[in-house]
């Protein structure tokens, strides 16, 4: 069993496999520096996710240091009572086991769970608190793939783009119109699933303006991957325009959009989709009263861009596999247009 | 046949760690997971009592004094399991007395025909009770309480039926002198088991107002 | 009788009756075998599956597979990584072990044995035969209800898997009950439970855990398809059905999973360590408490995995307090670890080095428990990467390291050969590096917000660099994983000659000759210390030889006794047993009278085997 002299080729390994370590050792503690990244959960812009984030920090240092100390025992023992060339045979002290050191070890851990439990149920307190009164009710209602948006005491819906104030409290009403979904916008809170048959709820109060990514978290089949969407954290001036021009029903059409309007209506379409101020009220799909005010469509995956539209209207089965828009009949290049057109005008 | 009548204990029988005989060992674990199953299979129909959206709801449709018979009878099937075991047992201390075994050995196949026969009968009920309901418009996938109440009924009443088919293997296997008292005693803990799952399921079902 | 009739040396015999002899087979040393070749090729089936989700995500909008086929491969790579490789492969060394380790010839019921291991063939090829149907399960490895219902996922796929799982789950309680029959009622004389190895003691909680955990899934994979064959309610939400009632099940079964899968590793490491050590396992009375501890504590945790569920504040706090509670017997078990490494003379073998692997791993995997356990955080840990990089630390660094381990350290004992040192290291090195470099990242991501289950993602979410990092270790991983097949292969033809004890090791399974006879003991020994095997070399003095218990007087006693052994005789009706429950699965989804078919034929065949004799009516008596 004794380790030759010679430096063995998997010795190499051995470096390189070290070396790794130290470099992954290395990018996490670097992590803890932490990249900004879009989705990241480490820069928090709410106060629940702030004392979310508060609570991740003393966690995870908690961790590392327990990693070092054991595994700093664990290394120290190999390389201490490693056997050497040099070694006799003799057998070392058969200790069975030592009851104080035992019981050391057995409170180390206890000490350090109250501590983290401590600190859970502090952070817990904050963020399971009721919202404030005043908290704006916004009730989102997932669907395979894509999110439907109430703003119950406003009157308006919407679908994958969420406006919301800043410095004001919003209070989420979450339910699902078939399977479980996940309510999740990192940057502004930790997630929150969407059951079939009840309603979930909550709240944070966002603390900066932004365009924020958000992304359903549970897996809900074909399609899950594409199912995101936005939230806006606005100025109250800019969030009480944006309420005003919801409520409105869809603008006039001329020349190709009044054209596309009628194909929306004589076609598939208006099965689905509702149009708010035309004869298109199907609930089956999002409200497209004002689409073209969004930023982004599909679920939150494409730019709102005419040639995304028109790729989407044209082949959306290609662009996201498996999701509900099915057409009974195929769409001549001109309808095409023409939809796109209409819904491009949809301000 | 009388010395054929009654199987010597096995000889391949090797002293175990705890002097218990692994087979009886094994039906007590094998009982602990059912535990868990039934268990389980309670417990949703808890969860879910009062649940349905549509009738017919239990406090229209089950029908207390017929169910206490049936489990009358599945109670009386347990005293009889208890008189068929201890026949058995008395007929294998009388291995020198070739008479007396013959006696017990044939008290103790009377009992183990009546309790197949009274579980037969608690199965009866049980069918009867699932026509009626059909009848009354409740079935499988009428509600959540039709849901609930056939899968946990009809499982206990499938272990009901595996146990009488046990029961009547072990009359039937008598005669061919392959019985020991040990093979009636593991049916025996089956079959009490069952017995107290049902009792459990009358106490919660049937008995527990609505 | 008494010779060889070892798996290896079996004498040259035509391809039939070798075929035939092995799935007749009710050797339990033969059965571990058979176990751990099946898994093994799971194992490959499973990393393949892993490696094609890898190319997939290596780069943002990654065009190798579509989303369906994504869909199906990350479920079957979960599913058949925890069924169909890490209980069976767990199975594998409690088949082969358990007996030895005990002093017992066989378990105690061998043809419920080979039952287990027909049935779980079964239901694990059930599972698999959907490729063929192209109807492969999509539903993830935990099914969630109600996506899994028959509106939501028509089609077979789900009933492949669900009754695939059905039959796996009774393989896997019909062996638990043998194993805890056996280690109850098996031991040889004078091994009190206090004086069994460690390993012995995990299988033990392990199959306890078993036994209990699996009608819950059981109860719930029925409740589904019932739902879907005949159309119940169960999990209907128009009918005031509750996808929750599915969510519970199915954790009350899976969280004690996690410790079904995790504690074969423990018991492995236990083994390894005190032997390459030198050393007695540090505080094994606390290390079985602790054992016995974390499974009674994990049957009171399962909602962790549902704090996004909104089960309110109170069962959240409590769940999340259970969990961690969890953290003082893990803790205690590493600490013992340690502590039994430190002051002994510690050998660098493969088998050490993948237990000191498997300490370093599990240590990460454990610690980010209970950051998982703090609910605020789960609130966004929760099915993301950070979620798959923790319990693949736990299950590839606490089981899959540890059951490597296990497999350098008991292969000369299998085979009666040594593996290779030196592509073993090789083995350990690359496997060692890459996991890290596979699954360390993976909390990166899930820290930025990488979902998990998702095929495609959009680049410039700053995912990119970590993923084609992780692509490429997972290769890695395969790399290491090829390195440890070619080991297996050629140290069977050309491992040095291993003689019984190769390692000095301290249990039983050490004092008879590798291979082993098949009835395993010429005389069954007698017990008087833990560790009676090196109690037997070394006495349990302090460095010096002591002299060998030979004149014990209980053990001459009973020696006359044990010389004339027989040993049970082959039997395929557990295997007709097994094919049987098999078409009744495969029946509910073909046609029902299959089904009734299957079972008639599974009754026919439990009375064949109820009828037939255990042994020959002239070794009788």
């Amino acid at each position: 069993m004794r380790l030759t002299g010679h430096a063995p080729a998997w010795r190499l390994a051995r470096m390189a496999g070290l070396v790794a370590i130290g470099a992954v050792v290395a990018a996490f503690l670097a992590g803890c520096g932490a990249v900004d990244t879009p989705q990241t959960m480490l820069f928090p812009r709410s106060d629940n996710n702030q004392a979310i984030n508060d609570l991740y920090a003393p966690l995870t240092w908690l961790a590392v240091v327990i990693f070092i100390i054991v595994q700093g025992l664990l290394v120290y023992s190999i390389f201490r009572f490693r056997v050497r060339d040099d070694d006799d045979d003799s057998i070392p002290p058969q200790i069975h086991g030592n009851t104080r050191l035992e019981i050391v070890w057995t409170l180390a851990p206890s000490i350090v769970v109250v501590i983290m439990l401590i600190l859970t149920y502090q952070t817990m307190a904050v963020i399971e608190a009721d919202p404030p009164p005043d908290a704006l009710r916004v009730r989102v209602v997932g669907h395979q793939w894509w999110w439907e948006v109430h703003y119950p005491d406003h009157d308006v819906v919407t679908a994958n783009e969420i406006h919301i104030p800043i410095d004001r409290a919003v209070y989420f009403e979450l339910e699902s119109n078939d399977v479980i979904h996940s309510f999740w916008v990192p940057r502004l809170m930790g997630k929150r699933d969407l059951m079939p048959g009840s309603t979930n709820t909550i709240w944070f109060t966002p603390s900066e303006e932004g365009l924020y990514l958000g992304q359903c978290a549970e897996y809900c089949g074909t399609a899950h991957a594409q199912m995101r969407f936005h939230v806006v954290v606005e100025s109250e001036t800019a969030f009480n325009n944006w309420l005003e021009r919801q409520r409105e029903p869809a603008v006039e059409m001329t020349g190709d959009a009044a054209e596309g309007a009628a194909l929306f209506v004589s076609r598939a379409c208006v099965t689905c989709h509702t149009i708010r101020g035309t004869d298109a009220i199907g609930t089956i799909g999002p409200d497209l009263t004002h689409v073209a005010r969004r930023s982004y469509i599909a679920g939150g995956i494409l730019e709102n861009t005419p040639g995304n539209v028109r790729n989407w209207i044209g082949d959306s089965q290609s662009l996201k596999p498996g999701n509900l828009m099915v057409l009974p009949v195929e769409l001549s290049e001109e309808d095409i247009r023409l939809l796109t057109a209409y819904i491009l005008a949809l301000k | 046949m009388s010395d054929a009548a009654i199987a010597h204990e096995a000889p391949e029988e090797h002293p175990t760690s705890t002097g218990l005989n692994h087979r009886k060992i094994l039906m007590w674990a094998f009982l602990g997971s059912e535990c868990i199953f039934f268990g389980s299979l309670i417990t949703t129909y808890l969860v879910y009592r009062g649940k349905s959206v549509v009738g017919p709801y239990p406090s229209e449709i089950l029908n207390i004094p017929l169910t206490s018979v049936s489990t009358f009878v599945l109670l009386m099937s347990s005293l009889a399991m208890v008189l068929a075991l201890a026949g058995f047992e008395r007929a294998a201390g009388a291995a020198g007395d070739v008479e007396r075994q013959q006696q017990e050995l044939k008290k103790g196949r009377f009992w183990l025909l009546m309790t197949a026969v009274l579980g037969t009968g608690f199965l009866g009920f049980q069918a009867y009770e699932f026509i009626e309901f059909v009848h009354h418009g409740l079935g499988l996938t009428t509600n959540l309480f039709g849901t609930t109440f056939f899968v946990l009924t009809g499982f206990h009443g499938t272990h009901v039926g595996v146990g009488v088919l046990w029961l009547v293997s072990l009359l039937v296997l008598s005669y061919f002198g392959k019985v020991k008292p040990l093979d009636v005693e593991l049916g025996g803990l089956y079959w009490h088991f069952v017995d107290i799952v049902w009792i459990i399921i009358f106490t919660l079902i049937y008995l527990i107002p609505h | 009788m008494a010779t060889v009739t070892g798996v290896q040396t079996r004498e040259r015999v035509s391809a039939g009756a070798a075929i035939w002899s092995w799935v007749t087979t009710i050797d339990h040393k033969r059965i571990g075998v058979l176990y751990f070749v099946t898994s093994l090729i799971y194992f490959m089936v499973g990393g393949f599956e892993a490696l094609l989700i890898r190319l997939q995500l290596a780069t943002p909008d990654g065009q190798i597979l579509d989303t369906d086929t994504y869909n199906q491969l990350f479920t079957m790579h979960g599913t058949a990584m925890v069924f169909m490789v890490a209980m069976p492969m767990a199975a594998a060394f409690f088949n082969f072990l358990i007996p030895l380790m005990i002093g017992a010839r066989d378990v105690a019921f061998p043809r419920l044995n080979a039952f287990s291991y027909w049935t779980f063939l079964g239901g694990s090829l059930l599972m698999h035969s959907s490729f063929l149907f192209g109807q492969a399960p999509d539903g993830g490895w935990f099914g969630y209800a109600n996506l899994t219902s028959k509106e939501y996922t028509p089609g077979l796929s789900i009933d492949f898997w669900g009754l695939g799982l059905l039959v796996l789950g009774v393989a896997s309680v019909a062996a638990a009950l043998n194993f805890i029959i056996t280690i109850i009622n098996l031991r040889a004389p004078g091994m009190t439970l206090m004086r069994m190895p460690v390993f012995v003691w995990m299988t033990f909680v392990t199959s306890f855990l078993i036994i209990f955990a699996f009608p819950a899934i059981t109860v719930a994979l029925i409740f589904l398809e019932f739902d879907r064959l005949f159309g119940t309610n169960f999990y209907e939400v128009a009918e005031g059905g509750d996808p929750m009632l599915w969510q519970h099940l199915f954790w009350v079964f899976g969280h004690p999973e996690v410790y079904i899968l995790v504690l074969p590793g423990f018991g492995i490491a236990s083994e390894i360590l005190p032997t390459f050590s030198r050393k007695p396992i540090f505080g094994y009375s606390a290390m079985v408490f602790a054992a016995v501890a974390i499974a009674f504590l994990g049957f009171s945790v399962w909602a962790h995995h549902m704090f996004t569920t909104g089960m309110g504040t109170i069962a959240d706090a409590a769940f999340a307090g259970s969990t961690m509670l969890i953290a003082i017997p893990t803790g205690i078990k590493m600490f013992n670890w340690v502590a039994t490494c430190f002051g002994g003379r510690i050998r660098l073998t493969v088998p050490m080095l993948f237990a000191l692997g498997f300490l370093t791993t599990f240590l990460i995997g454990g610690l980010t428990g209970p950051m998982l356990a703090a609910v605020p955080l789960d609130l966004h840990f929760q099915d993301t990467y950070f979620v798959v990089g923790h319990f693949h630390y736990v299950l590839f660094g606490g089981l899959i390291l540890a059951l490597m381990g296990g497999v350098y350290y008991w292969y000369p004992k299998i085979t009666g050969r040594m593996m290779s040192e030196k592509i073993g290291k090789w083995h350990f090195w690359l496997m060692f590096t890459f996991m890290n470099l596979t699954f360390f990242p993976m909390h990166f991501v899930g820290v930025d917000g990488m979902p998990r289950r998702v095929g495609t993602y959009a680049a410039g979410m700053g995912w990119d660099f970590w993923n084609m990092l992780i692509s490429i270790s997972a290769f890695g991983i395969a790399l290491s994983v090829l390195v440890f097949l070619h080991n297996l292969v050629v140290s069977y033809k050309k491992g040095k000659p291993a003689g019984n004890d190769p390692w000095d090791a301290r249990t039983l399974e050490w004092a008879i000759p590798s291979p082993p006879p098949e009835h395993n003991f010429d005389e069954i020994p007698h017990i008087t210390h833990r560790d009676q095997v090196w109690y037997d070399k070394y006495g349990d003095g302090h460095g010096s030889a002591a002299e060998l218990r030979k004149t014990d007087a209980d053990a001459d006693e009973q020696a006359d006794e044990e010389h004339d052994v027989h040993m049970p005789n082959p039997s395929y009706w557990p295997l007709v047993v097994s094919a049987g429950l098999t078409i009744a699965a495969a029946g509910l989804m073909i046609h029902i009278a299959v089904a009734v078919f299957g079972v008639l034929w599974t009754v026919g065949a439990v009375y064949a085997w109820s009828l037939e004799p255990a042994s020959t009516p002239s070794e009788e008596h």
